[in-house]
């Protein structure tokens, strides 16, 4: 079934940084909510405008794991208020 | 912790300088053309020397600079880490007498620096300069010590103070974007890898004009440095020759490193050696010292440097650990196929060394890891464009 993940993070940041801290989203907010099988959503709060490569590599390593970069680019939409954020995604984790 | 104390157990070379004792205090003669590494080594020797000879009493300094032009903004910050350590750990009152009349674009930072503070005699003075030396946000000059910390939300926040303090200046949005992306991304290195607090420093110029172009430039001047054991190096080459990650070795990316290391050491020279080699090694996309990163490690550091250094007019980019450089030189940061760094043009890394404009040497042993990031910016006029 389709899981669509609405980020939950600290309103006063503008952007997301640190491997540490996009695995811990990860583990906390998404890990225990998606299957591998179906189609992600996943909702960055509109005050997030940008994402540091380690917050991605960190955020995004799992789902890697699992379904491979060709996988999020078929599998999971990003939804931002930023519309650069997706790509800039996907061009980190190439 | 800022540990400036490792500095000095890695430099301990004493100096049979001449000084005064006048009115109480230790007059160092410390009179430079240009205060650059050389100098800086200098002045840890005499230091050193002043510390054994006068050990069992805190005599003050008076360091007397004259007319004082910094070779760059890392030798600034480093020389102020000198007058912390004498205030801070050897416990003495330390006064500057200097003149600033002729900087440029590139240190023009000396301006809002805070070892200035220590021009003026007197205790309230001493104080703010060891507040100013971890924190300021004032004008055109952003300082912080930062350390590694439970709070996960650190860098996040760290990312966002920048790029709301570059919005003060004409920094365009990419720019401002990829900047604070390179700081956070190289004081959290510092956290991760290194378990140690970092110092930033970041100013921004007042506008000059370029006198070729006639084009409207500002200067962004950046300093990142942290103090460790372990140098920049030091964590590839551990993982790269270790044996428990078996993983590893199955790696294809991996697996290129230590077969490049081999061709490199065949070519390791008086210029270029096994410490340089795992230092490029760690900038290769995908190729971290952290444990855990094997599939997707790497930062994208040098992409990020490189696309900066080309937006620029001019740039003065390294890094320094130990007492090796590596020069960022954005002819020689162009990736090849599967996205390997050469830093020699030849966009070969596998089988060919670094040019030789790529490294150099320090005459200071700087224990972790320093970098000096300068970029000269054309000017951006309030619709986004460049004027």
């Amino acid at each position: 079934m389709e899981a669509r993940i609405e980020l939950i993070l600290d309103r006063t940041v503008t952007r997301l940084a640190g491997y540490e801290l996009g695995k811990k989203v990860f583990d906390e907010q998404v890990k225990d909510k998606i299957d591998y099988d179906s189609p992600i959503t996943i909702v960055f709060p509109d005050n997030i405008k940008k994402l540091a490569s380690s917050f991605i590599q960190g955020f995004f390593g799992e789902i890697i794991e699992n379904i491979g970069i060709v996988g999020i680019e078929k599998q999971v939409t990003i939804v931002a208020e930023n519309d650069k954020l997706p790509k800039s995604i996907i061009e980190n984790l190439l | 912790m800022f540990d400036t104390e490792l500095l000095f157990r890695e430099n301990t070379e004493t100096s049979n300088v001449r000084w005064n004792i006048k009115n109480g205090r230790v007059i160092i003669p410390f009179k430079r053309q240009r205060i650059d590494g050389k100098a800086i080594r200098q002045l840890l020797k005499i230091v050193n020397t002043v510390e054994k000879k006068f050990a069992g009493s805190k005599i003050p300094l008076t360091i007397d600079m004259g007319d004082v032009v910094f070779a760059d903004k890392l030798t600034l910050v480093i020389f102020e880490c000198i007058c912390f350590y004498i205030i801070t750990i050897c416990k003495r009152t330390v006064y500057l007498q200097y003149l600033i009349s002729q900087n440029d674009i590139w240190t023009e930072g000396v301006r809002s620096a805070p070892f200035l503070l220590l021009g003026t005699h007197n205790k309230e003075h001493t104080d703010k300069f060891i507040k100013k030396f971890k924190f300021e946000a004032f004008g055109n000059h952003f300082r912080k010590i930062i350390g590694p910390s439970e709070d996960k939300m650190e860098l996040s926040k760290l990312m966002t103070e920048i790029e709301l303090f570059l919005r003060l200046f004409s920094v365009g949005e990419d720019c401002r974007d990829k900047i604070s992306e390179v700081i956070v991304e190289l004081v959290g290195n510092a956290g991760e890898h290194a378990k140690t607090e970092s110092l930033l420093d970041v100013d921004v110029t007042f506008p000059y004009t370029n006198s070729r172009t006639g084009e409207d430039v500002y200067g962004i001047n950046i300093v990142i440095l942290n103090f460790s054991h372990r140098l920049f190096g030091t964590a590839l080459k551990e993982k790269l020759h270790s044996d428990h990650t078996p993983e590893m070795r199955n790696n294809l990316r991996y697996h290129t490193v230590l077969n490049a290391y081999e061709n490199h050491a065949k070519q390791f020279n008086d210029w270029y050696g096994e410490e340089d080699f795992y230092n490029i090694a760690s900038f290769q996309h995908k190729i971290s010292g952290r444990e855990d990163a094997l599939l997707y490690g790497g930062t994208g550091l040098t992409k990020l440097i490189e696309s900066l250094e080309k937006m620029s007019d001019a740039h003065h980019c390294y890094m320094l650990t130990g007492c090796r450089v590596i020069n960022f030189i954005s002819e020689h940061l162009l990736y090849g196929n599967d996205e390997w760094i050469s830093f020699n043009g030849s966009k070969d890394f596998f089988d060919n060394i670094p040019d030789k404009s790529v490294i150099s040497g320090c005459p200071v042993y700087f224990p972790g890891t320093a970098y000096n990031l300068n970029f000269v910016m054309k000017k951006e006029t309030e619709n986004g464009s460049k004027n």
